[in-house]
């Protein structure tokens, strides 16, 4: 009873604006008790929409914790995907093209033959023949040219019996 | 995510598209290279030098950086197996490759019993490949590596030697 009496004399002091914020604090604590004094009970609502909305305050605060988390678990998560994919194509590159680490390998008859000289010498040999090949190709290529230039040569005869031609 | 995962995609797909050639080359090399009647020779580019010409534009050191590796096989007419010679069985694969669109024959010379065919492929990452044909044996010379117009222009000037 004692406790209705004090709840009542905060309350007209929380309305004459002169209340602390301890008093404040003992006033929305009863309200979210069971109260049953019913002239007490139409400022329940009052208090308990502060209560309720703190405790809504409280909820959001921890909901945006929860996001924060998620997002942070999520970026986390999307790094290492990256990291992973980088890793798989490196190791990709490394399986496709495994890195040769002999700068001279030589088979004769599916025998691995480790004779640097006759291996630069058989290459050599190729390549040669190769360029042998392609210098014929060139002069052919040139013999075209220089046919090419005779017949800009024979141009201006060509014009002047045409020329002649006319005139007869 | 869609971002990520298209990236990851191109950067997974791209490789393996610029590499086929390549791989589809290096599979008919490595499976013939350990044939009786095969010589099979792989060189690092620190084995070749590019001769100066007036025909190569680039400087030798910009040319070999292009080039990863060099690839010679030599098959003897002599070598056969199953009744086959080996020559036939290796060419009937490269002309399943080369036919394609992957590649384009840039030269084909012909000098008394000896041929030469020369083709690229259509992606500059791929090989540039030198068949040669004579009455005692068939070569396969290929070059991997950054195929550009400068590396053509070398290889047709005569222009890569070994050292």
């Amino acid at each position: 009873m004692e406790k209705i009496d004090e709840v009542k004399a905060l309350l007209e002091r929380y309305f004459n604006a002169e209340t602390t914020l301890k008093e404040e604090q003992i006033l929305r604590d009863y309200f979210r008790t069971d109260v049953k004094d019913e002239e007490l009970l139409a400022y329940k609502p009052l208090f308990n929409c502060f209560s309720d909305e703190a405790d809504k305050i409280k909820e959001l605060e921890h909901i945006d914790t929860s996001i924060q988390s998620t997002t942070l678990k999520r970026s986390f998560h999307f790094r290492w995907i990256s990291v992973a994919a980088a890793a798989a194509l490196a190791l990709f590159t490394y399986l496709i093209m495994p890195e040769r680490g002999d700068s001279l390998k030589m088979m004769i008859d599916g025998v691995n033959v480790y004779n640097k000289e006759l291996a630069i010498s058989k290459a050599d040999g190729q390549m040669s023949n190769i360029n042998s090949m392609m210098g014929k190709f060139k002069n052919s290529t040139a013999q075209l040219e220089g046919m090419g230039k005779v017949g800009d040569a024979l141009s201006p005869l060509r014009s002047m019996g045409k020329a002649m031609t006319q005139n007869d | 995510m869609k971002k990520l995962l298209i990236l990851m995609f191109v950067a997974v797909i791209m490789p393996l598209t610029a590499l086929g050639q390549t791989k589809q080359i290096n599979e008919i090399l490595d499976k013939y290279e350990k044939r009786k009647g095969v010589e099979s020779i792989i060189i690092s580019p620190s084995l070749l030098q590019i001769a100066s010409t007036t025909d190569v534009d680039a400087s030798t050191k910009d040319l070999l950086s292009k080039i990863t590796e060099m690839r010679i096989l030599n098959i003897k007419s002599g070598a056969v197996e199953s009744g086959i010679p080996i020559r036939l069985s290796i060419r009937k694969e490269l002309d399943g490759l080369i036919g394609t669109d992957m590649f384009k024959r840039i030269v084909m010379v012909k000098d008394g019993d000896e041929i030469l065919e020369m083709y690229i492929t259509n992606t500059t990452q791929g090989v540039l490949l030198f068949l040669t044909t004579n009455p005692g044996e068939f070569s396969v010379i290929s070059i991997f590596g950054n195929i550009d117009k400068t590396v053509v222009n070398a290889a047709m000037s005569g222009a890569i030697k070994v050292k």
